[in-house]
């Protein structure tokens, strides 16, 4: 009964504090409160969500830094082995703005027969789960992080794939022999006088009565704008040229062959005409013709209806002739304005604003308030069209997941010597070597991001994508040492000057 | 043997669920350490592991948890979790946990994530020997830790079976408990998990702990191990615990013997620590014959 006595009294205290001072608890929570959320995760669809769709972009927010202090960012698995990573630098407010971290969230890695890994979703149509930790640490050489950070928390997010009408997965490739028999292959990046072949996954028709031999899709070929395409566009004000599939062509691959419509001079598709090179496109499956892009049907939260290949990142590329195979890097323009040619009507090739020249105070570049880069400065957007036959395989070796990263520098013209390669590369004053996660078999993957927030520092420059992170220009590594009409550039990819 | 008792208890449990659980083993026990109540160690739960013992009518319970998340701008940061149970009848019990994020200034960020728990028992034929078999749910927000929505809400659903068996005296009780569960979100359910441990009660003072969160039946692949000690005096309790623990089952013809041959990695283990106040207005039930 004693016993009994005690805990009744015990209960009681806590219930009257826990109501008779309620007042009390809110005000002292509220007086105790930090307003930083330290981390949050997004969707895509920029939405706070631990619920993500298959193939979906996981973006993440960081909060509680020093201004303008360097950090990298990196998702873990549960073994604390990388996923993928990036470094970014926090605003004026220590910042990090919601950034992409992680590509094809619900995709796992596999081996396949000939050794090579590849990025598979899972098959079943059972809820999935991803557990892991984000981990945010400043850079040791950085002055601007003031005192240190290194933390991590724990995240997961669930996604479906057993939903009314999964949305269809649209891939450019081509035909290739594997094993002796002629099989479709993704593709990011071909010759002019290639086929293009165009596959979709996860295609179902829109009513289970229609027929899939004789159900028709358009596939529309739009130049890619970096941009970030949303629903309703409209596709039929912007193409290159479009073509009319059966849903069962589709699933199988089959190959593009139209006549370019709004192009003018660039002949038919059959095979990519000699015009494209050193140009980018995305790919639409419009499956209700409509010539809209739709993301869901009206109404509904999981019916998917249109699919796309190239959003933010070019769905493929038409390479370049090699000018000169005897140089392992890869000249590229890089350095971007960012205020770029958007989705508007048709009327002229995409401009991705390469420039020779910034003012050193940067406004007149895109101003990033918000999505994946922040204020004024340099940007880097690239397309290598040059292919040295690189190797593509992720930086993750020991995770289920296919994550990669490389690194961008900017160095000065003067301390850039392309003679000897083996030098290390040494990030220019005022600049930091980042990391930048790019997308699945695709070194060109990787969005619109700032690499050089305003205000820079008066000089010459390149811009460097190190590829294999070896540090020094290697195989593959591109390089911003030219002008923005493609022609070598003594000074460099661009230069900052002091505005008059 | 006594190390053995377990694993049986998790191969016998194995036996009825032939769902092979694709989902990586590490994760889903990272997601559990997420997600689970701050237990009543070695009583209404193992760990994070629930048992299928509860806490009884009128029986309260406050617990709370923590472990260091790292620094932010010089200040080191705590991730925490607090949960108050209560329990409505003898075999009925419900929870709710708050994790917030605290700076070591005691400071609370913005960032925080609130679960709810409910555990029904429903085999209860005799306290010892004979198993006890519980259901339970944890749910969690997976929107801006919003409940307004049942589509957008988590729900971890599982089945637990617990036998307790008494070591010469009842004063010292050794208990095995098996768990499969799984997730379930807009009534679909995701692949079939399987945890299990077994906890040792030395006269209701001292309290040691094992469990294994995530075992795949069909593969021999890294699990998660955790294991801890409390002390218990009267209505206070403290514990300290090593969870992720990294166990890779060893060669072996059948279950027991893989796991015996087990090979333990710490690298990315971690300690947790747990206070705890018991309330206890209500009589232990007799199980019912």
């Amino acid at each position: 009964m004693k016993k009994h006595r005690i805990s009744a009294i015990l209960l009681v205290l806590f219930t009257v504090m826990a109501l008779a001072s309620c007042d009390m608890i809110n005000n002292l929570i509220a007086s105790r409160m930090r307003n930083i959320a330290v981390i949050q995760i997004y969707n895509s669809n920029h939405e706070k969500t631990n619920k993500l769709q298959p193939n979906d972009t996981l973006y993440v927010e960081v909060q509680g830094l020093a201004p303008l202090g360097y950090y990298n960012i990196e998702a873990l698995d549960p073994s604390n082995n990388v996923i993928t990573m990036l470094t970014a630098q926090a605003d004026e407010n220590g910042v990090i703005a919601p950034t992409p971290l992680w590509y094809d969230v619900g995709f796992k890695k596999v081996t396949d027969s000939d050794g090579n890994i590849k990025a598979v979703l899972p098959t079943d149509s059972e809820l999935g789960l991803n557990a892991f930790n984000i981990h945010v640490v400043s850079l040791d050489d950085s002055a601007k992080a003031l005192t240190m950070t290194d933390f991590k928390l724990p995240f997961f997010v669930v996604f479906k794939t057993d939903i009314s009408r999964p949305q269809p997965i649209v891939m450019a490739g081509k035909m290739a022999t594997v094993d002796s028999a002629s099989e479709f292959v993704l593709e990011n990046a071909y010759d002019s006088g290639e086929e293009l072949w165009i596959k979709v996954a996860n295609l179902e028709t829109l009513l289970e009565s229609d027929d899939p031999e004789t159900t028709d899709m358009s596939v529309y070929i739009v130049p890619f704008d970096a941009g970030h395409y949303e629903d309703s566009y409209l596709l039929t004000s912007n193409f290159v040229a479009r073509q009319i599939f059966t849903v069962k062509q589709l699933r199988d691959g089959v190959k593009f062959s139209a006549a370019s419509e709004a192009w003018s001079g660039i002949g038919g598709w059959d095979p990519i005409p000699l015009a494209a090179r050193g140009k980018s496109f995305s790919v639409f499956l419009d499956v209700d013709n409509n010539g809209i892009y739709d993301i869901l049907k009206d109404g509904t939260d999981d019916f998917y209806l249109d699919g796309l290949d190239g959003n933010g990142v070019p769905g493929f590329i038409v390479k370049q002739v090699d000018p000169d195979p005897t140089v392992d890097y890869v000249p590229a323009n890089i350095a971007s304005g960012g205020v770029t040619w958007g989705h508007y009507w048709f009327e002229d090739w995409p401009d991705h604003d390469y420039r020779d020249n910034f003012y050193a105070d940067g406004y007149d570049t895109k101003y990033g308030y918000d999505w994946q880069f922040g204020g004024y400065g340099v940007k880097a957007l690239w397309n290598p069209y040059i292919d040295k036959d690189i190797d593509h395989d992720p930086n993750t070796a020991n995770t289920l997941y296919y994550g990669r990263y490389v690194y961008v520098y900017i160095v000065k013209t003067t301390e850039l010597d392309l003679t000897v390669p083996t030098d290390p590369l040494i990030p220019a004053t005022g600049t930091q070597r980042m990391y930048m996660p790019v997308q699945y078999a695709c070194n060109n993957g990787a969005n619109l991001q700032t690499i050089w927030r305003a205000p820079m520092i008066v000089g010459d420059y390149c811009v460097v994508v190190d590829i294999d992170l070896d540090g020094k220009i290697s195989k593959g590594d591109l390089v911003d040492n030219i002008d923005e009409d493609g022609a070598n550039r003594p000074a460099g990819g661009f230069s900052v000057i002091a505005r008059p | 043997m006594k190390k053995r008792l377990p694993l049986l208890a998790l191969a016998l449990l194995l036996c009825i669920g032939s769902a092979v659980a694709q989902t990586e083993d590490t994760e889903f026990a990272l997601f559990k350490r997420t997600i689970a109540p701050v237990m009543r160690w070695g009583e209404n739960g193992i760990m994070t592991v629930p048992k299928a013992t509860t806490l009884g009518k009128a029986n309260f319970f406050i617990g709370a948890m923590g472990q260091e998340a790292g620094t932010l701008e010089g200040l080191k940061l705590y991730l925490t979790s607090v949960s108050l149970m209560a329990g409505t009848s003898d075999d009925v019990e419900f929870g709710y946990t708050r994790r917030q994020l605290i700076w070591e200034d005691l400071y609370f960020s913005n960032l925080s994530m609130d679960t709810f728990h409910l555990k029904a028992r429903f085999l209860n034929i005799a306290d010892y020997f004979i198993p006890q078999a519980s259901i339970g749910v944890n749910a969690v927000s997976l929107v801006d830790n919003q409940f307004s929505d049942r589509n957008d809400i988590l729900f971890n659903p599982y089945l637990a079976v617990t036998s307790t068996i008494p070591i010469f005296t009842p004063k010292i009780l050794f208990s095995v408990t098996a768990v499969a569960e799984t997730i379930m979100n807009e009534n679909q359910l995701g692949q079939y998990q399987f945890s299990g441990g077994a906890d040792l009660n030395l006269f209701n003072f001292l309290y040691g702990f094992g469990e294994i969160q995530g075992f795949d039946p069909n593969s021999t692949s890294s699990e998660v191990l955790n294991v801890g000690v409390k002390l218990r005096l009267g209505f206070l309790s403290a514990g300290i615990g090593m969870f992720n623990i990294s166990l890779t089952p060893g060669e072996g013809g059948n279950l027991i013997d893989q796991y015996s041959s087990s090979i333990l990695d710490l690298a990315n283990a971690n300690y947790m620590a747990t206070v705890a106040i018991d309330i206890k207005l209500g009589k232990k039930a007799p199980a019912k014959k």
